[in-house]
């Protein structure tokens, strides 16, 4: 469904050269949940942002049902992002002024999607992931991981085929990022909603069925569940 | 752009209060100098209108001494108006000295087939004293040649003769009071007034009125002191002087054509002139105010330039400040022209009410201005009749376009910001803390 064909990204920080990705191949199948694991920089993020789209490589081809993403214009890329993919950030990327509500419902605001569906499809998503009660809150009025579910409700509320997770456990405790983890693995496994999460903490790749391995911009080791780690 | 995306732009104002303030500030002071300038010109252009469709535009204006080549600058023209204020108003031919002064040639005037009827008015700074007031003062006199009131009534707003009567055939040596002068001297019908080393007869005093004369017609009528032409003429022994001359041309006669055959008249008589109709008047008139308009209105509209750069200001500060927030956008769907219009709307929503309470304290500051200038003029006393002519006026278009034109001003000032943000690689904007 998305896979990504000998990527290579290179960033310039000031004079130096970071090579973030040197010819990575990867792909995710519909109702897959892959954890991508490594140390910091070793480019699983990079991966990340262009399986979604939010970036372009800078050699290779990423493609979405066989269809070349970086070759449509920016505003197909921004319609990629807004109905086929949800993204989960480690710092949840709310925006503070808006309740947990409208956060929700903004996906659907760029839509075009009118208010009483928007509203509607917000409310349900945000009570699926346990926060009916704290819909018109702001985020500086969540916890962690009360903030972390909003977001993942925000992600969802477009009905999306993938959703990216990068480090969604990352600025959480033990118990709220397990209940992170579990919500997701839940929702691959009852919505069928395929989840590809990067992180570096082998405990949560556990509820992947999928691991992957990347270290200095390249895929080490692509294996199932439990092949290597167990 | 939908509704909703109008109230994002609008939320993101009022989540930083202080800042969009100050902002509007700027806006406010510099709509707020152009409209006040602008009802302040217009008040003028219409009063100077009204002041002539009064007075009647088949009107020849005569003032004494030939304008700079036939018809002269804008500024003579005016000049002339202005002078017959003065005390030192004069015909430019004071007589040779081998040469009798000739007459003011009135009845000439009032002879030629193409006029319908003509008034003189010769005004001049006097000596006056009466025994209801203790010592002398120095006021205006107005000579005025017979029927003048009720030939001309536009160019004496609110004349009516309160007691007495008016000046008649045959009358000499007798004096129409306004209201405050009469007071003032503690002259009544029946006293005795002296001006110069002449005693006259005071047979009328006018009602008073609130009409103050703006501009070109006569002035504060309370303060009139009118006597016959002639008497003036016999107490100078000048008689081809004159300050201001009005004569209206027969309906269907070509005005202007009237006009030099004034001149021509009065250039027999030896006394050169300046003879405009008054549309040619208040066309030049117009036109001066105009431009006085436009110049002063470019130079209020650098505060508005400044205020725009403040909308500049606070949009590449807001960009700056939410570069992670369009990342998120992005992330979820936006696209450029998405985040481009809600910042554009953004900065248009700072000038729109930058420019709401512009055209508001417009209206307020307008007024107190007008009315400052206006009691200065009053003040002055020999420009006491230009007062009103500062009254504002706010059209309802102006208030539009001011509307229209802050909330255009706003969004320029914000197409670059905008642009930036809208041009933002959600990658990067995200990584942005």
């Amino acid at each position: 469904m998305l896979c990504a064909v000998g990527v290579e990204r290179v960033y310039r920080l000031g004079r130096t050269e970071v090579r973030a990705l040197r010819g990575v191949d990867f792909r995710v199948e519909p109702g897959e949940f892959v954890a991508i694991m490594g140390p910091s920089g070793s480019g699983k993020s990079t991966l990340l942002g262009l399986l979604g789209g939010l970036d372009v490589p800078d050699r290779g081809r990423v493609l979405y049902w066989g269809e070349e993403l970086s070759r449509g214009s920016r505003d197909a890329l921004a319609e990629f992002r807004g109905r086929k993919v949800g993204f989960v950030f480690q710092t949840f990327n709310l925006i503070p002024t808006l309740t947990a509500l409208r956060n929700v419902e903004l996906p659907l605001v760029f839509q075009g999607v009118g208010r009483r569906e928007r509203r509607a499809r917000a409310e349900a998503q945000l009570r699926q992931v346990g926060l009916g009660d704290r819909l018109h809150h702001r985020p500086g009025e969540l916890s962690g991981g009360e903030q972390q579910r909003v977001a993942i409700a925000r992600a969802l509320v477009t009905d999306p085929e993938v959703l990216l997770c990068d480090e969604p456990t990352g600025n959480l405790d033990s118990v709220s990022g397990a209940q992170i983890m579990e919500l997701l693995a839940r929702l691959n496994r009852e919505r069928g909603i395929t989840v590809v999460v990067v992180t570096h903490e082998p405990e949560w790749a556990r509820f992947a069925g999928r691991q992957v391995r990347m270290r200095d911009g390249r895929i080490v080791d692509d294996g199932e569940a439990g092949g290597e780690g167990a | 752009m939908t509704l909703d995306q109008f109230l994002l732009s609008f939320h993101n104002l009022r989540t930083r209060p202080t800042r969009a303030g100050l902002t509007i500030l700027g806006v406010v002071v510099g709509v707020a100098a152009v409209v006040a300038l602008v009802a302040i010109g217009q008040g003028m252009q219409r009063s100077v209108e009204e002041q002539f469709r009064a007075i009647g535009y088949n009107t020849v204006v005569v003032t004494p001494g030939a304008a700079a080549g036939e018809g002269g600058t804008d500024v003579l023209a005016l000049g002339a108006m202005v002078d017959r204020f003065s005390p030192l108003a004069q015909g430019g031919t004071r007589g040779g000295a081998f040469r009798r002064p000739s007459s003011v040639p009135l009845e000439e005037i009032r002879a030629l087939p193409e006029v319908v009827r003509a008034g003189l008015i010769r005004t001049e700074t006097a000596f006056v004293t009466s025994p209801g007031m203790q010592g002398l003062g120095v006021l205006r006199v107005s000579g005025v040649s017979l029927g003048i009131f009720d030939d001309f009534p536009g160019y004496f707003p609110g004349f009516a003769v309160g007691e007495g009567r008016g000046i008649a055939a045959g009358d000499r040596w007798v004096l129409l009071l306004g209201d405050t002068v009469a007071a003032d001297l503690g002259a009544r019908v029946g006293s005795s007034v002296r001006i110069e080393d002449r005693e006259f007869t005071v047979i009328g005093v006018l009602a008073p009125t609130g009409a103050s004369g703006v501009g070109i017609t006569y002035g504060n009528l309370n303060l009139a002191l009118f006597v016959p032409i002639e008497d003036l003429a016999a107490l100078y022994g000048t008689p081809d002087r004159f300050s201001l001359g009005l004569v209206e041309a027969r309906p269907g006669e070509d005005v202007e054509r009237v006009a030099g055959l004034v001149r021509s008249t009065f250039a027999q008589s030896g006394i050169p002139v300046t003879a405009v109709s008054t549309k040619e008047l208040s066309a030049r008139i117009t036109s001066v105010l105009g431009g006085m308009q436009a110049t002063l209105t470019a130079i209020a509209a650098v505060a508005l330039v400044v205020g725009a750069i403040g909308v500049m200001n606070t949009m590449y500060t807001s960009v700056l400040e939410r570069t992670r927030e369009i990342g998120i956008m992005k992330a979820i769907g936006a696209k450029d022209r998405q985040v481009l219009s809600l910042f554009l709307v953004e900065s248009g929503l700072l000038g729109l009410l930058g420019g709401a309470v512009g055209v508001a304290v417009a209206a307020a500051v307008s007024g107190v201005v007008s009315r400052s200038v206006g009691n200065a003029f009053e003040a002055s006393g020999e420009l006491g009749s230009f007062a009103g002519t500062f009254a504002p006026r706010l059209e309802g278009w102006v208030v539009v376009a001011a509307l229209v034109g802050s909330f255009l001003l706003g969004s320029a000032a914000g197409v670059l910001p905008a642009f930036r943000a809208a041009r933002l690689r959600p990658v990067e904007a995200l990584r942005h803390e």
